[in-house]
């Protein structure tokens, strides 16, 4: 097989583009000299990471391309993808869960019994009666966890027999966190079950280690895509009609001026177009989801992705513990600190642990004005509606872009419009679907009926499913970020990425507390 | 380069002896997603791509139906196209 020599004509691109073979800069250097630690946890991170990356080899890791699989395995375009993309199974199963509970509400009863989350409390007796008299419940709820996801994850390719104990670890783990997260002095001590979730799973996969056979059941995306639907059902579509267009404005200008200032610093600094553009996808617009989107569409190097896939998960965990503590000493609103995170913030699932974290810190005590929901729902209206929705539009334009200008020479290329359909990020279709359903739900009902009667028996429990949702998703990160299996990325595509998160971070905080900061402090009053 | 129309594998269809191998666009006849080189199956791209499940998945919609390609080591689209075809 003659593969350099196929590559070399195949591909453009300078010899200086194999300088992002050179280490990665964090391995022998001080994370704490690029983002200081703040607090103990965040601290602890960044000694695990340090100590991780100081022990990886100077060369490159990218594993071989497993070919035990054939042609016959893969998997072709068309609608079979409503049951074998995650998308569509968070769709079905989010909005089933929706109308079950729409429809129990009607009856006069409620899916509250099974919504089950453990009560505030302050002693150990108190946290002990709880638990033992809900754990009927608890059963309950794990048991249509386990079926509805299992399903699901057989589908997709995740073996039962695999899923099933991965899955009930995954379970135990969240009950212990959401336990420890009630206690009603958790928020002092930085005990917020998005971060407490995320590093236990941290340490976990990188001190003492599971087996590879668990990950079928460490699904992030499953999880956190399952959750932002029936985030939807919380969020009046009248207010994603509202504040969606300020979100697509301010997530506009920062995803253009990142993704030009990471492709334009790569270039200068002599990396390849397609590294550029995977490079600076991840920076702008979905973080991993949206830098391998783009290196299909524009034909990258399969060692592309996953140099942008390093970058982009060291980043987004940094910025999970530093974007919450960096908005708690400025003491934004939690609308505002929400659309920073939604802004600045890299992946979809990292981001939402920050901001639910950073929606917990309101209260009189913290000095942080606003609600929990305003941060969760300034972060959901940025990322999700003002960058997610767009990845193929990004992906369409550069493969034009990618065909017209960059590989001339290549024959019988063409760009394919249908992609900004197949690679929509399908699970915004059933947040909207979730919103519009529980908008007709709630019509007529005025503030005092709301709070009375269709709050406790239909939104909040669905806010309760959704929060085991996102605690099962940054659990999953955890387990499933192993520092010292992440590809070596480079010098250059460091720096260049490093210069886009630095334009994202500040345009991000300029524009939601200084330009839009009213919009956002005062978002669903 | 070698043509799609020669060796072995030539890219032509057993039954009707044409090149009529579709993706789901009638316009084009060959594309990666059909060839013998090509791999898109989830666990494959997630095996390949250390950190993918961290933050993303195999089976997310956005990475539609990309692939890799085992002869040139690029990943890349379903529905795109090179001289080296060979038919799955």
């Amino acid at each position: 097989m003659r593969l350099n020599a196929s590559r070399a004509d195949f591909l453009t691109g300078s010899p200086e583009d194999l300088d992002a073979r050179k280490p990665f800069p964090f391995a022998g250097a001080s994370l704490a000299g690029i983002v200081a630690p703040k607090n103990p946890i965040e601290a602890a991170l960044s000694r695990q990471i340090r100590a991780a990356l100081d022990s990886q080899p100077s060369t490159l890791n990218f594993p071989p391309v497993q070919d035990s699989s054939s042609p016959e395995s893969n998997q072709h375009p068309g609608w079979k993808e409503l049951w074998l993309k995650e998308d569509w199974w968070a769709v079905w199963i989010g909005l089933a869960l929706v109308l079950v509970a729409y429809f129990l509400f009607l009856s006069h009863s409620s899916i509250d019994w099974i919504a089950v989350a453990p009560k505030k409390w302050s002693t150990l007796d108190q946290m002990g009666a709880d638990f033992s008299g809900k754990i009927p419940r608890y059963l309950a709820q794990l048991g249509m966890f386990l079926v509805v996801f299992t399903f699901a994850g057989a589908i997709l390719g995740h073996k039962p027999k695999a899923f099933i104990p991965s899955f009930l670890l995954v379970y135990v783990l969240s009950l212990a966190i959401n336990i420890a997260g009630a206690w009603d002095k958790a928020s002092l001590y930085t005990l917020e079950p998005p971060l407490l979730a995320l590093l236990l799973g941290l340490i976990i996969s990188n001190v003492i280690g599971l087996p590879r056979w668990m990950d079928a059941g460490f699904r992030v995306e499953f999880y956190v895509k399952t959750g932002i639907v029936l985030l939807g059902a919380g969020l009046p579509f009248s207010l994603i009609l509202w504040a969606g267009p300020i979100a697509i404005l301010q997530a506009s200008v920062v995803s253009i001026g990142t993704f030009l200032t990471i492709f334009f610093v790569g270039r200068k600094l002599g990396l390849e177009r397609t590294l550029c553009a995977t490079l600076g996808a991840g920076g702008a617009v979905c973080g991993v989801s949206a830098s391998i989107a783009v290196a299909g569409a524009v034909r990258a190097r399969k060692e592309h992705p996953p140099i942008a896939i390093t970058l982009v998960v060291l980043y987004a965990i940094v910025l999970v513990f530093s974007l919450p503590l960096v908005s708690r000493a400025l003491k934004l609103p939690t609308g505002i600190g929400g659309a920073w995170i939604g802004t600045s913030e890299f992946a979809d699932a990292a981001g939402l642990a920050a901001a639910q974290s950073y929606g917990g810190l309101a209260s009189p005590a913290t000095g942080i004005a606003g609600t929990a929901d305003q941060a969760i729902n300034a972060y959901t209206l940025i990322k999700v509606v003002g960058r997610d929705i767009w990845i193929g539009i990004w992906a369409f334009v550069l493969s034009v872009i990618s065909i017209t200008m960059w590989e001339k020479s290549a024959t019988g290329r063409k760009a394919d419009a249908a992609q900004i359909w197949w690679r929509f990020p399908k699970f915004v279709v059933g947040f909207l679907l979730a919103s519009l359903i529980i908008t007709f739900a709630i019509r007529g009902y005025g503030l005092a009926d709301y709070t009375k009667l269709v709050k406790p028996s239909l939104t909040a429990p669905l806010i309760a499913l959704r929060t085991w949702a996102f605690t099962f998703c940054f659990l999953s990160i955890g387990l499933t970020t192993r520092v010292r299996e992440l590809a070596t990325s480079g010098v250059k595509p460091f720096w260049a990425f490093t210069a886009g998160a630095v334009v994202n971070l500040l345009l991000g905080y300029v524009l939601s507390v200084h330009v839009f900061g009213q919009h956002w402090s005062t978002l669903g009053h | 380069m070698s043509s799609a129309n020669t060796g072995p594998h030539s890219g032509t269809d057993p039954r009707s002896g044409e090149i009529e191998i579709r993706c789901d666009s009638p316009a084009q006849k060959r594309c990666c997603g059909r060839c013998t080189h090509f791999r898109n199956d989830p666990a494959t791209i997630e095996a390949a791509f250390p950190g993918l499940t961290a933050m993303s998945s195999g089976s997310a919609s956005v990475r539609s139906h990309d692939g890799l390609c085992l002869r040139h080591e690029v990943y890349l689209s379903f529905h795109d196209i090179c001289d080296d075809f060979q038919i799955a």
